[in-house]
């Protein structure tokens, strides 16, 4: 096992680390899109959306910012639903080869930047079923360029190279990792998440603290990867609330944007753990959001995680801005309770649930989703064992 | 000759793998209810990339059958990325878990069904390897008991002949 010391940083026996996403972040940087499109060789996008995003006005200011270059929109597809699916991925490849497109532009939050993961996948492997290509490192074929820009800073999805869609017909959801995913250019504009509602701003901040949170403790963590938790743990903390309660400050949101981001480098090179194995759960069986599903489950997936990472969860305190402690357990818990409070005070500024009953899951459901846990990738880097009985009783203390 | 031999290595502990994964299929109550979960006709591998030893298996009418090396369409499969790192959870120094937490292996196929093999791997482990080595490996050691034990002096009776037997495939 490897070695653990609060003073020297955590180095394991083995890690690999991988980040070739280049980022722009700042105001006005969406207006450099068609230059580093130009430096990827291409000027002729899709933009993969959604309605939301278009009805907001984000992807008008897309469009925009072609105006005067020798880029072009070469189409637009908008019809990507909360929980895409392989006929909506097939559906955005056929679109990318009747325009005659380049590359693909991803617009949005999770849905949009995986349907588009997942339609970058087909169209450079050339294949129309997917399922052959699901785990780890099956895509191939070199990819056409990909650029994000995401108008959520949570999902951290703009530097994974992960991709999840849902498969209808086998009731399933299919999940392909690669390095070729991984997006060659991320855009961070504080205007794209300017108008992002206060709630959906809490759910979406809170996935990113627990991307950090979880990567900081996992068994896969290493010191690269604890660099990226630990800043965008600080960014979280002093700025999640600020963008909550007075969402226009375009400081406080390219703040969040940042943090998301470096949340997203720290979990894809550590992964996460059984927080987002119950969230994902909650998710399928219950129908619950993925960062509401994550802001119940937070303490709780702390504290299963006490007996195993301690040590961990203790130097997470400085961090979280919570006290010291004489004993490393103390200070966890310290560190425990900070991210309580700021649950609930999101709770009271725009009604986040912080309860399973609150954001409506039947206690009778709570057995399916235990079972469904078992089953998620993520239990694996969980520093403790996660059994059946394990996610159940996870779930009852998380549920009221 | 160094690789020759822990190619040799790596054949025989994915032999006694598969044997065992059979006998406890059909002997191990803990196995048993794992395998409650899986569909029928579930075939999976494990192998050293990129044409190192190989095991395969398939689920078949409630138990796991070992099929050798033949080449099968595998559903799922685990892939180690070296004969080095291979050997590591092999000889039992790393659980299945550790594999993956140390990018030893990749996972080819659903991940569900994969995570069910891994778990079916861990089970096989925790018969296979003696305490003091579970302790340093295992997140959580298995429960001791006596029906655990006799089903432990069953495996460790019956493999070596059923390893012969296999070996022939």
């Amino acid at each position: 096992m490897p070695m653990k010391s609060s003073q020297t940083p955590f180095v394991p026996q083995y890690y690999e680390f991988h980040c070739p996403v280049k980022i722009l972040s700042g105001l006005k940087a969406l207006s450099n899109l068609p230059y580093e499109l130009s430096l990827l060789g291409a000027s002729r996008p899709l933009l993969v959306s959604d309605r939301g995003v278009v009805d907001a006005g984000l992807l008008a200011k897309v469009q925009a910012s072609f105006q005067g270059t020798e880029a072009a929109c070469g189409a637009v597809f908008d019809g990507t639903p909360p929980d895409s699916s392989v006929e909506i991925v097939d559906e955005v490849a056929s679109v990318y080869r009747e325009r005659g497109c380049d590359a693909v532009v991803a617009v949005g939050g999770g849905s949009c930047i995986d349907t588009a993961k997942c339609a970058l996948m087909v169209l450079a492997e050339g294949v129309s079923d997917l399922k052959p290509l699901q785990g780890a490192e099956r895509m191939t074929m070199a990819r056409p360029p990909f650029v994000v820009v995401p108008t959520t800073a949570g999902t951290g999805s703009e530097v994974t190279g992960v991709a999840v869609v849902k498969d209808v017909t086998a009731h399933a959801k299919m999940a392909f990792m690669s390095f070729r995913l991984l997006p060659d250019v991320a855009i961070l504009d504080p205007e794209m998440t300017l108008t992002m509602p206060p709630r959906i701003t809490a759910a979406t901040g809170i996935d990113a603290l627990t991307h950090a949170i979880e990567a900081w403790y996992s068994l896969q963590k290493n010191p690269v990867s604890d660099a990226f938790s630990a800043a965008a743990i600080r960014l979280i903390m002093a700025n999640l609330v600020t963008c909550v309660e007075s969402g226009g400050d375009p400081q406080a949101r390219l703040a969040m944007a940042n943090a998301a981001l470096l949340a997203g480098i720290a979990f894809s090179n550590s992964m996460v753990g059984v927080i987002h194995a119950v969230a994902h759960a909650l998710g399928g069986v219950c129908g619950v959001p993925h960062g509401v599903a994550n802001a119940i489950l937070l303490p709780w997936g702390m504290e299963h995680n006490l007996g195993k990472a301690a040590a961990s969860l203790a130097e997470l305190a400085p961090l979280l801005g919570a006290s010291g402690a004489a004993t490393a357990e103390d200070q966890a818990r310290n560190a425990i309770q900070t991210v309580r409070n700021l649950t609930a005070r999101l709770h009271d500024c725009c009604g986040l649930p912080i309860t399973l009953e609150q954001a409506g899951v039947a206690r009778d459901r709570l057995e399916s989703v235990a079972r469904a846990t078992i089953d998620d990738g993520s239990v694996t880097f969980n520093p403790e064992e996660v059994g059946y009985r394990d996610a159940l009783a996870i779930l009852e203390k998380a549920w009221g | 000759m160094v690789y020759h031999v822990k190619r040799m290595v790596a054949a025989v502990c994915l032999l006694a793998l598969g044997a065992a994964f059979a006998v406890l299929s059909r002997l191990s109550r803990e196995m048993r209810l794992e395998l409650g979960g899986w569909r029928d006709g579930l075939t999976f591998s494990l192998g050293v990339w990129p044409k190192g030893p190989r095991a395969a298996f398939q689920f078949r009418t409630g138990v796991v059958h070992f099929l050798g090396r033949t080449p099968c369409e595998e559903h799922v499969r685990i892939l180690f990325k070296s004969l080095d790192g291979a050997l590591l959870p092999l000889t039992g120094l790393i659980s299945p878990d550790t594999t993956f937490v140390q990018h030893r292996g990749v996972l080819h196929g659903p991940i569900a069904e994969g995570l069910a093999v891994a778990r079916g791997l861990t089970i096989v482990q925790s018969y296979l390897l003696p305490r003091f080595m579970l302790r340093r490996s295992f997140k959580r050691l298995p429960e001791a008991g006596l029906s655990r034990l006799l089903e432990k002096a069953v495996l460790f009776l019956t493999l070596p002949f059923l390893m012969v037997a296999y070996s022939c495939r």
